[in-house]
């Protein structure tokens, strides 16, 4: 059953205008028809270890959404504001028993443009830490009353937003012909963007650098010829072991010597996983890898040098 | 092969409710509650079966043999029964238990006492010290353990004290051996501890688990103590002290993950696995079930009477069913 979390100041009103009939809304701040009530819950699987932190109320809030004799068609996940995005991306890709039942369809962030524009000109961040995260990672930025904004305002806040997330979908609702400023349903929903091979235009540079720590770094690495196993395997392997506590988002599809499909990877802090892209409909060229790693403080030449050692000799 | 201990099971009936079964509990006369996710209960036998009582139900008890009470996240906790229904508002209610004339209702970082059977009564309410709630086991005379985020808590609920309180990452799962006083507490490290009321600095732990355990249970002697991880069941006996007398037994009891636990009275342990399918297992023989029995989709509960002599089992499609099981004795 696909979840899409829902994250920002506009985060309940875009999901409950997208909520349809078989859909369910689990939030914090919302109890209505169609709805589980959480409670944010959060322990660690290592006492104290950050990067361990699991949010035990989204495990019993979506199991309590999903297993039921007619099962929900989909799941929407609200963050509250206050909630800390990685860890319940980190909750949602590694508790087994929510593996069994939900997959992580994507991340929305829904920005309210108006007030967004107005922190930009300040001039200021386009968000606290929290919100910069989850900018970072999201698959899709939904900017709501957009069609409010000059053109040169709108121009300005897609460009912060690009700032701190390139990969993901900008989509600004009221700019589009039907202008009621609700996204359409397959923008949003239906994305499965957390466990395929990474989706990237060509022109999006390999390295994004921040000026201001706050801001996550973006790593965008790309070879196009064949990996050897054990190395990129040994790579991963130290990206998650060394970058844990601050690794937002990582995902990637790997062309490895010895795999007759590309292997897709993602993780979340201290949790990765891979299975062969040949489980998802194969969508690129067979010798090109890509892996985008999102995170804070990021030492772009150490993990460019890492990545370009694995290829296979 | 067959098992050396014939261990007889019968179907004694099967049903099914409108939604998945969210919780199960027999009342010491062995009366069986089943709580569907839509807030129908089951009482006894299939054609027993109450209008809503609660919108998100997560945990029910038998107050005695007449009144049963549901917590829920929304509402707190409904006392129904005997003609009336009750709610009392009981902040992230999750766990509830009842015993010796009092009524127990675990939720964020408190245990609401309640005084049985006037439920009506403003209840004592007990800061536990360990966040949100997420197991509950009566122990003792009024002693109650309680599980939460952030450790395990033994309230005193005739002082309204905490006696105990120990910090341990999630506790999912509690049981308690009332012959020998011996508690355990399973939690999201993986490690599983025993703990002797009598003399709590005792404790043990028994580790090894690369899983959270959400799922445990000890035998009411105190000697044996079971836990499944992922398809694995792991069996410990533990000496008079307390402590695993040899290496845990440990063997694939399932061919898909183990979801539910329960042991009977007489040692013998069901397990229910997300395909549906049912266990009973001896402790005597760990390799090999004695019985086996099946519903049409994941298994969320599996519960043995009190007496030990009829289990109760049920699946998230609302598939309900009682098997009333002989244990055999060793050939």
């Amino acid at each position: 059953m696909p979840v899409t979390v829902f994250a920002g100041p506009d985060a309940l009103r875009l999901a409950l205008r997208l909520q349809s009939p078989g859909d369910c809304v689990v939030a914090s701040n919302w109890n209505g028809p169609g709805s589980v009530l959480i409670e944010p819950d959060v322990a660690h699987r290592t006492r104290e270890c950050p990067c361990c932190a699991i949010r035990l109320d989204l495990v019993d809030g979506l199991l309590r959404a999903a297993r039921r004799r007619r099962r929900p068609r989909r799941l929407l996940l609200v963050a509250d504001p206050n909630d800390d995005l990685t860890t319940m991306t980190y909750t949602l890709l590694s508790d087994a028993d929510l593996a069994r039942h939900v997959r992580l369809d994507g991340v929305v962030m829904a920005v309210d443009a108006v007030a967004a524009a107005t922190r930009i000109a300040a001039p200021g961040l386009i968000g606290n830490e929290l919100e910069l995260d989850a900018l970072a990672v999201a698959d899709v930025i939904v900017l709501g009353r957009s069609g409010e904004l000059t053109t040169d305002g709108f121009g300005r806040l897609v460009s912060a937003m690009r700032d701190v997330n390139q990969v993901g979908h900008v989509c600004a609702p009221a700019l589009s012909l039907r202008g009621d400023d609700r996204p359409d349903d397959d923008v949003v929903m239906g994305l499965d963007a957390w466990h395929g091979a990474p989706t990237l235009s060509a022109a999006i540079p390999s390295v994004s650098r921040r000026d201001r720590d706050d801001v996550p770094d973006t790593v965008v690495l790309r070879q196009a010829a064949p990996l050897d196993p054990d190395a990129i395997d040994e790579w991963l392997t130290w990206l998650v072991d060394t970058h844990a506590r601050r690794l937002l988002r990582m995902q990637g599809a790997l062309a490895v010597v010895s795999a007759s499909a590309r292997v897709c990877c993602h993780g979340v802090r201290s949790f990765a996983m891979s299975h062969s892209e040949a489980a998802d409909p194969v969508t690129s060229r067979r010798n090109d890898s890509l892996v985008i790693v999102v995170g804070h403080g990021l030492d772009v030449d150490e993990l460019s040098s890492g990545f370009a050692a694995t290829r296979a000799r | 092969m067959s098992a050396p201990l014939v261990t007889c099971m019968v179907e004694q009936w099967r049903t099914r409710l409108g939604d998945a079964c969210r919780s199960m509990a027999w009342s010491s006369q062995g009366r069986l509650l089943v709580v569907g996710a839509d807030g129908r209960s089951l009482v006894d036998e299939p054609g027993q079966v109450t209008a809503p009582m609660s919108p998100d139900p997560l945990h029910a008890a038998w107050l005695g043999e007449r009144r049963v009470a549901i917590v829920d996240a929304i509402t707190g906790v409904v006392f129904a029964g005997s003609g009336n229904v009750d709610t009392q508002f009981v902040a992230g209610a999750r766990r509830v238990d009842s015993a010796g004339g009092r009524t127990v209702v675990a939720g964020s970082n408190i245990l609401s006492v309640f005084g049985h059977p006037d439920s009506g009564a403003r209840p004592d309410v007990v800061t536990t010290g360990v966040g949100h709630s997420h197991s509950l086991v009566h122990a003792a005379g009024a002693l109650w353990a309680v599980g939460g985020t952030t450790g395990l808590a033994l309230v005193d609920a005739s002082l309204g004290c905490v006696d105990i309180r120990i910090e341990l990452d999630g506790v999912a799962a509690l049981d308690y051996a009332p012959a020998t006083g011996r508690l355990v507490a399973a939690d999201l490290a993986g490690s599983i501890h025993v703990l002797d009321l009598r003399w709590p600095e005792r404790g043990i732990e028994l580790d090894g688990y690369p899983d959270p355990v959400r799922r445990v249970a000890i035998a009411s002697a105190g000697d044996l103590v079971v836990a499944p991880a992922d398809d694995e069941l792991t069996w410990w006996w533990l000496d008079h002290s307390g402590k695993p007398g040899a290496e845990p037994d440990r063997g694939i009891g399932h061919d898909a993950t183990i979801t539910a636990l329960s042991m009977s009275a007489d040692r013998l342990v069901a397990s229910g696995d997300a395909s549906g399918l049912v266990r009973i297992w001896s402790p005597f023989l760990t390799d090999y079930p004695v019985a086996s029995a099946s519903l049409d989709a994941e298994v969320v509960e599996v519960r043995w009477s009190p007496d030990g002599r009829r289990l109760a089992m049920a699946a998230m499609s609302g598939e309900v069913a009682v098997l009333e099981v002989t244990p055999g004795l060793l050939a």
